[in-house]
């Protein structure tokens, strides 16, 4: 297999993702297939040539920047976790003993 | 009321509307009678019964003007990943399944100002990802031609409001063949724009440099009318196109009908190298009667190659990835979306929130797309899939010089069994073949229904235009409608 349980729990990792060993396995299995089956592109020469990242090649039509008057609490109630108009989230310093 | 809407086109609508000979009340009502009718087909996350008739009878009570766009009037449906002011935008996902919009998508807001009546939003594949429509939290979308098989993603439940005539017309996004994909398996018309043509405002992000919002319709002229009401420049969206847009439909209208002819000479491609690993043969044939329909009309072929189209597949499932594991990361259950209560600090609020919030699908390409851009993998996989995807662009450049357009079948089967792809997402995979090189290239392409398999399920083709050409798409496809009324405007069910 081109990815084992180890590196799925460090890709699992860094996208905040949980995944126990079964659910790390069967991910191992089915991203091995799909990886596999991109080897095929080994199989080109790509020097010289410039990767393309984007959509268009048009060039962006940046607006002017310029502040929109808009009713900030109908965002905050998107979630019924704010407290005192700030969102709560546990704690991420420890409290001093 | 004897007015035989589901024959009817929107130009037919627009007419009746006007002369009275139907109110607006009575157009929505009948399609709200067939959403409740069908409902079992789970074409829908959201119907807005009272807001539709409401509106409707704003219209009636306004009237129309000269000037009055012709989807005045008209019930339409959005794939639940618009964003529509005050109602939900679940994109099917558990993670989204109680967010409200704050703002209007400018697809939303066109429609809406043009006096369009949006009945509903429609059901879909998780996050626009996947090619059967079975991703979604508020289960799978069926195929009105045969319930046991797939609607086709990621723009299920707008395929088949369309094709069951639950919807006159509807919006979805494509991104690798989620317009295109359903619309074949359920014998309808779509459209996926040149990238930059449709503004991405308000459109829930899956992968930025592919996805664009497309048209479905049952027929040529309802697909050109819905083109033109969304198409053109939007300064939400800075990678939209600053090029003027001209109404297709009235190209159509004043130029073409009636002067085909002068509209046959095109040449089309025909990369015959590609029609091959994969592809059944009930397909092939019908791909052939198309190419001699188009033949008899007037268009001429040519053999053309695009020699790095069978990576296109592989290269399509690096950067989508990539570009969803980037997307998705905003997810956090912090602001808005899904938050779990199963957590011990801040880490693990996000990992379980992201973890109960998004599905197998949505979890996997994440996974995949972290893996490709994660240290050590990122040049031999993210930089190498973006180089190959210049070749893939460079091929379809040099393509057409030869020729005006490239014949190509949209999907490699008719519509597969509901589960039967599913334990294997490289097999799922494969169903986007012929679909995603458009999107890499960010060219446009048009996809029409052509013949029944013997499963007796819709087989669908496509047309691919240069950059920004979606008019000659048109001009080719209307051609063919003309040739063939029998292969459009069917409405699966009665």
């Amino acid at each position: 297999m081109i990815i084992d349980n180890n590196t799925i729990k460090k890709i699992a990792q860094l996208s905040a993702l949980d995944a126990d060993d079964k659910q790390a396995e069967l991910l191992a299995i089915q991203l091995s297939k799909i990886l596999e089956h991109m080897k095929a592109l080994d199989e080109i020469d790509v020097k010289g040539v410039e990767p393309m990242f984007f959509g268009c090649d048009d060039v962006h039509d940046m607006r002017e920047d310029k502040v929109v008057p808009f009713d900030h609490s109908i965002i905050k109630k998107e979630t019924r976790f704010i407290e005192k108009d700030l969102y709560s989230v546990p704690n991420i310093i420890e409290d001093e003993q | 009321m004897s007015f035989d809407i589901l024959n009817s086109s929107i130009l037919a609508l627009n007419k009746a509307l006007r002369e009275k000979k139907i109110s607006c009340r009575e157009l929505t009502e009948l399609y709200l009678k067939r959403i409740k009718k069908y409902k079992d087909l789970n074409a829908y996350i959201s119907v807005f019964e009272d807001e539709s008739l409401k509106r409707a009878e704003s219209v009636d009570k306004d009237g129309f003007s000269e000037n009055d766009s012709v989807l005045r009037g008209i019930p339409v449906s959005l794939k639940d990943i618009f964003m529509f002011k005050g109602h939900k935008t679940t994109c099917a996902s558990k993670m989204l399944s109680d967010h409200v919009s704050v703002y209007n998508a400018t697809v939303t807001k066109r429609l809406e100002d043009k006096g369009a009546i949006v009945i509903g939003k429609n059901n879909m594949d998780e996050f626009a990802m996947g090619s059967s429509n079975e991703h979604s939290f508020y289960g799978p979308v069926l195929n009105p031609w045969d319930t046991a098989r797939v609607a086709g993603g990621s723009s299920g439940g707008s395929a088949v409001a369309v094709s069951a005539g639950l919807s006159q017309i509807s919006y979805g996004t494509d991104t690798g063949g989620s317009v295109r994909l359903p619309a074949s398996y359920t014998s309808i018309c779509a459209l996926k724009p040149t990238y930059g043509r449709v503004s991405r405002y308000g459109v829930v992000a899956f992968a930025s440099s592919l996805d664009q919002p497309g048209p479905m319709a049952r027929n040529v002229e309802d697909l050109a009318a819905a083109f033109d009401a969304v198409a053109g420049h939007d300064e939400k969206d800075s990678t939209t196109s600053t090029r003027q847009y001209q109404s297709i439909l009235g190209h159509i209208k004043n130029n073409v009908d009636g002067n085909e002819k002068k509209f046959c000479k095109k040449c089309i491609g025909i990369p015959r190298d590609f029609l091959k690993e994969g592809l059944d043969p009930e397909v092939l044939k019908s791909f052939e009667s198309v190419v001699s329909v188009l033949e008899k009309a007037g268009f001429s072929f040519k053999d053309i190659k695009l020699p790095h189209a069978k990576y296109a597949l592989d290269v399509y499932y690096i950067i989508n990835t990539a570009e969803a594991s980037s997307n998705l990361a905003r997810y956090d259950g912090i602001r808005y979306g899904f938050r779990s209560t199963e957590f011990s600090d801040l880490k693990g609020l996000y990992s379980s929130s992201r973890s109960l919030g998004f599905g197998e699908e949505v979890k996997r390409r994440i996974a995949l797309g972290t893996f490709v851009l994660s240290a050590g993998y990122y040049d031999a996989y993210f930089i190498k899939a973006a180089k190959v995807r210049r070749l893939i662009r460079r091929d379809f450049e040099e393509a057409y010089k030869t020729c005006d357009m490239i014949l190509l079948p949209t999907a490699p089967t008719t519509a597969f069994k509901i589960g039967e792809k599913t334990s294997d997402p490289m097999t799922m995979y494969l169903s986007d073949i012929y679909t995603v090189p458009v999107n890499l290239a960010s060219i446009p392409s048009l996809s029409f229904p052509s013949e029944f398999g013997s499963d007796n399920m819709p087989i669908g083709m496509q047309l691919l235009g240069r950059h920004f050409d979606e008019q000659t798409l048109f001009e080719a496809a209307w051609l063919l409608q003309k040739e063939r009324p029998d292969w459009f405007n069917k409405v699966s069910v009665k």
